[in-house]
């Protein structure tokens, strides 16, 4: 979830630690980047550890009919690929990419998501970094229609992001089904490998 | 649709048809391809056919040693086999199509001044390279779904419709951007038109002379002038001199409106060799006063 959340789930434990050896179950809402919980419990029997568990909150099922029309068959990497090649033409920074090329082709509207890609990247164009990450979401799936997706994670972290056009680029990635996290300088989409 | 379809012939084909076709060379644009020989086929024993130019193109050679173009050749090539749309902006005469060109030489080729034949290939077509793209008024018309598009305009302004209808903007850099590629073009303009006005002079270009305000066009035309004019003797001088007067010696004030064309070149080119008004003004024999004088009259101080 991320090297800053460990320092949060720390004081999360402590302050909502039994009184004395045991453990105790607190409600709340909980997100970090596209995780949501729902409550933690804290646990601890010795004074020398204390265990946190987190309750995840399911995905909420998509009701709507996804509309696919005008997807066809796509190698995220080569669309990526291209799109960083765009983005260094002005970009003086340093980049960085780790992606799995093993990744299997899936459903996209091309154009609509290079053209989401084109807009997320404007957002680092003044960042010194920019570390790219591609990955599948081990575990985490995504029903559509009864039909289960694995989902894809792009990750863009940079030490700096222009957040002003957030609003514009939540609405591009909902209209290619794609949920957008935004943090401060950092933001993540999850991707359904629509097949 | 490629308006030169009409005289351009393939030779690599296995001979089954004696036709006798005259090849005419292509244009001789920048990056454009190799020119065709004129001569007739059937003395070299060959079957030809006529094919449209967008299925027996010759592969076009794009030179540029530009870091900024090598990044759009890459974008280009790596959209070839995506249904993504992509639009290549830049100043006329940069050398945008060619470029193009070189990438795409087996796709379709549209101009965008011809609304109706857009549409007809935009329903025909899913690789479509549509060029003038600057002459669409009306965006909003054209579907680009599902094909993959490569557009040249000949402008540098991106409007909304432009940001929300390409994932891939291209600004090609204009030729002063690009002084590595001055000297390669330079270089191979030279060897090209020394072939063609059939000199072997020696003269070399200076650089800073040729003119880059019309991108290639420009600096194409001042390289020409410059080869034209180096192995020019007084005849020759005189002649050319001739024929721009003809036609513009009228009015009652000629001698006087006309003198600058001798006095001008004579000033500027004794100032830039001796440095010195004095200097030069005892070379032409005249008084230092005068030569002053003219300088202040000719702009050249």
């Amino acid at each position: 979830m991320g090297i800053d959340t460990k320092r949060e789930l720390f004081e999360l434990a402590v302050t909502y630690a039994p009184q004395s050896f045991g453990h105790r179950v607190a409600l709340m809402e909980l997100s970090f980047s596209s995780h949501a919980f729902y409550g933690i419990n804290v646990l601890y029997n010795n004074e020398e550890e204390i265990a946190l568990w987190l309750y995840l909150r399911p995905r909420p099922k998509a009701s709507k009919k996804e509309n696919t029309e005008g997807y066809t068959r796509t190698d995220l990497n080569l669309l990526l690929q291209a799109n960083i090649e765009l983005f260094r033409i002005s970009y003086t920074g340093k980049l960085s990419l780790i992606t799995d090329y093993t990744m299997p082709h899936i459903q996209l509207h091309q154009n609509s998501f290079s053209l989401l890609l084109r807009k997320i990247f404007t957002q680092f164009s003044t960042s010194k970094t920019v570390d790219i990450s591609m990955t599948i979401k081990i575990g985490a799936k995504i029903i559509i229609e009864e039909k289960s997706y694995p989902l894809i994670t792009l990750k863009l972290d940079a030490d700096h992001r222009d957040s002003d056009n957030d609003k514009v680029l939540r609405e591009l990635a909902l209209s290619n089904t794609i949920d957008i996290y935004f943090e401060a300088s950092s933001l993540q989409l999850e991707i359904p490998a629509l097949y | 649709m490629y308006p030169l379809a009409d005289r351009t012939i393939c030779l690599d084909q296995p001979q089954d048809d004696r036709t006798h076709r005259q090849i005419t060379p292509l244009s001789n644009t920048y990056g454009s391809f190799e020119p065709y020989p004129t001569l007739s086929l059937r003395i070299l024993n060959l079957s030809i056919r006529t094919f449209d130019y967008n299925n027996c193109m010759k592969p076009v050679q794009f030179l540029s040693n530009s870091t900024a173009v090598e990044q759009i050749i890459k974008g280009l090539t790596l959209t070839k086999s995506l249904k993504v749309s992509s639009i290549l902006m830049g100043e006329p005469f940069t050398g945008k199509k060619s470029l193009v060109e070189s990438i795409f030489p087996h796709a379709a080729y549209i101009d965008a001044s011809h609304p109706e034949a857009l549409t007809r290939a935009l329903s025909q077509q899913e690789d479509l390279v549509i060029y003038h793209f600057e002459s669409i008024t009306d965006l909003s018309r054209y579907d680009f779904t599902n094909r993959h598009i490569v557009a040249i305009a000949d402008t540098i302004k991106i409007s909304p419709s432009i940001e929300e209808k390409f994932a891939f903007i291209y600004h090609m850099p204009a030729l002063r951007e690009r002084p590595e590629d001055c000297a390669l073009l330079l270089s191979y303009f030279s060897k090209q038109i020394k072939e063609e006005l059939m000199t072997d002079t020696h003269y070399e270009i200076d650089a800073a002379r040729l003119d880059l305000s019309e991108n290639i066009k420009s600096f194409k035309a001042s390289i020409y002038r410059e080869l034209v004019t180096a192995d020019i003797d007084r005849e020759g001088l005189e002649a050319l001199i001739y024929t721009y007067l003809y036609t513009r010696i009228e009015g009652n004030n000629a001698y006087r409106e006309q003198l600058g064309l001798l006095e001008r070149p004579m000033i500027k080119a004794g100032l830039d060799r001796y440095r010195s008004q004095l200097k030069l003004s005892s070379v032409l024999g005249v008084n230092r006063n005068t030569l002053r004088k003219k300088i202040h009259e000719h702009h050249l101080d």
